[in-house]
């Protein structure tokens, strides 16, 4: 850091905490009026309580947010991102969004907390204070922002006609920043807060809930939140979980579907008369279906992980992507496209890193369960591959390409 | 230690805005911007007002012995709520693929709610009873900070499915 010399350094701070003029008592109304909130709990101790809370819980949402963002979009340098476990990918977006959810109650508690620091007066003391709480607008906007659009999304509920992924990820950022900022002015107080022991608890007033109490509600209402959802994820709960968006078994062949041929608007009728895959390389083939299935055939145990949380598995079996590379003389240090049949759409076409697209688990999957794979998974083939998001597992593949 | 958190903090919203209004195809900076003023206006002026109001009717209509209990109850369910709101409106449903929230989502809403209240209504009895056997037999005096006591664990673990 640049070392400022003390006389700017003197200035600065002097702009900075000289006292910003009061505005006058008469707007000082409503909430505003001096001992307008009257529960116990609006102390810093509970605050710093709930708020490491929320940062562990922001911590792990940001980290396992920024995995997701770099399994979908795969820059190139990410290319030796292991492929084992094979189950990685799900665990760590499952707890994304399970976070997430159980987040609501923790950020809701937290900012009835504070509450009352919204109506201080006078709003802003000094230039410092106005800046502090401007950062702190940041950090609950972006907080509740990235909560509600979380939530809406795992629902399937667009209704905020921009695109999700990006505003997700992009907003991920200025939450974060802002959250360092607001640890950088906090950890003093929540430190004194939570490790000094002379601040014993006021005995609260008769019928008020005592500061145990609220926080042990708060984590239950967390507790509660993340067992009535998690079953779309964690299968085995998913007897125990009412409110789950999805359920592992409930779908055509029994695995739920995000993109169904019909929105993508496959018809079986025109792909069964008309398909062929094409693999083009320096030697290209073009396959019938008849010929992928004389090929030899593999089988692999492997996830469906959506980004919005949810994850089952399936019984795969077909080609090994590798063995229809090699075919067409596809070296091994390439990157292939893989294409579907749909015509538009953001993901009609996925990318496969040289080590994912020889891994003897990804295939181009013929069946699922034993059966053909019905059209809402992908008929005629898809890829399937290890630890890979969704949205990357390509449907009605119809060309590879090597890259 | 304080001047970095705020460096690297400021870093990252630059980052953050930048890349929101840069790198992304689709027009998005409105509509965030309605959604981010949004959530956060929502929250300040209508959530927690709400939630105040709710607590000034129940320490109004309740008795001081069981209110404790009633303000946890009514914390937990909400947090449901919320998380079961866009389900039980059926928002997100799509026609074309009924795998999408399958389940009976009132029905779910009704499990879990009555698990909830009913691990408050057995707390509140058990620590209501220990408390009032705990005065009569120990006999060492008032216990100040007794009577103030919230309700302990109140999860009811299992909103059991059947």
């Amino acid at each position: 850091m640049v070392r400022r010399p003390p006389a700017l350094n003197r200035a600065l701070t002097a702009v900075l905490h000289r006292p910003l003029p009061v505005p006058p008592e008469r707007l000082r109304r409503g909430p505003f009026t001096a001992g307008r909130f009257t529960s116990g709990l609006h102390t810093e101790r509970v605050a710093a309580s709930l708020g490491v809370w929320l940062g562990i819980a922001f911590g792990v949402c940001f980290l396992t947010g920024l995995i997701s963002h770099f399994l979908q979009h795969q820059p190139h340098w990410a290319t030796a991102f292991p492929s084992r476990p094979v189950s990685f990918y799900r665990v760590t977006q499952g707890l994304h969004v399970a976070t997430g959810l159980a987040s609501i109650p923790l950020l809701l508690a937290k900012l009835w907390t504070v509450y009352p620091k919204l109506w201080s007066w006078p709003p802003a003391r000094t230039l410092a204070h106005a800046v502090e709480r401007g950062s702190l607008f940041i950090l609950v906007a972006g907080a509740a922002f990235q909560l509600v659009t979380g939530l809406m999304n795992v629902m399937g509920w667009y209704a905020f006609r921009f695109f999700f992924t990006p505003a997700h990820y992009w907003t991920a950022y200025i939450t974060i920043g802002a959250l360092l900022i607001h640890i950088g002015t906090k950890i003093a107080i929540t430190r004194r807060a939570l490790f000094t022991t002379d601040n014993e608890d006021p005995p609260s007033r008769p019928g008020a809930l005592s500061r145990r109490g609220f926080l042990t509600t708060v984590g239950a209402a967390a507790g509660v939140v993340t067992l009535a959802t998690i079953g779309d994820t964690a299968g085995p709960l998913s007897r125990i979980s009412p409110l789950a968006v999805r359920r592992a078994s409930v779908g055509p062949q029994h695995l739920p579907v995000n993109k169904s041929a019909k929105s993508a608007r496959i018809q079986e009728s025109v792909v069964a008369a008309t398909f062929r895959l094409v693999v083009s390389g320096p030697d290209t083939r073009s396959l019938s279906l008849e010929e992928l299935r004389g090929m030899p055939q593999h089988d692999a145990i492997l996830p469906i992980t959506c980004v919005e949380g949810w994850s089952a598995v399936g019984h795969w079996s077909g080609v090994r992507l590798r063995d229809l590379l090699e075919q067409s003389g596809i070296a091994g240090d390439r990157w292939v496209r893989v294409e579907s049949l749909e015509r538009g759409g953001l993901y009609r076409s996925s990318e496969v890193s040289p080590a994912l697209a020889r891994d003897p688990l990804t295939l181009l999957a013929l069946r699922l369960g034993g059966e053909p794979l019905a059209l809402d998974h992908g008929f005629p083939c898809r890829l399937i591959a290890p630890n890979r998001p969704g949205v990357l597992q390509t449907k009605w593949v119809h060309r590879i390409v090597a890259l | 230690m304080k001047r970095l958190l705020y460096v690297a903090g400021a870093a990252l919203i630059g980052w953050g805005g930048y890349g929101l209004f840069t790198t992304t195809r689709h027009p998005l900076p409105l509509r965030w911007l309605k959604f981010f003023l949004g959530a956060q206006l929502g929250n300040d002026l209508l959530v927690i007002p709400v939630a105040i109001a709710v607590g000034a009717v129940v320490a109004r209509v309740m008795a001081p012995r069981w209110r404790p209990y009633i303000v946890s109850g009514l914390i937990i369910t909400g947090a449901i709520g919320i998380i079961a709101y866009p389900l039980i409106g059926g928002y997100g449903l799509r026609g074309d693929n009924p795998s999408i929230q399958p389940l009976d989502y009132p029905r779910g809403l009704l499990i879990t709610l009555a698990s909830v209240w009913a691990g408050i209504v057995v707390t509140a009895v058990v620590r209501e009873r220990l408390r009032r056997g705990g005065a009569g037999t120990a006999g060492s005096g008032p216990r100040p900070a007794a009577a103030a006591d919230g309700p302990g664990r109140t999860t009811p673990a299992a909103p059991a499915d059947r």
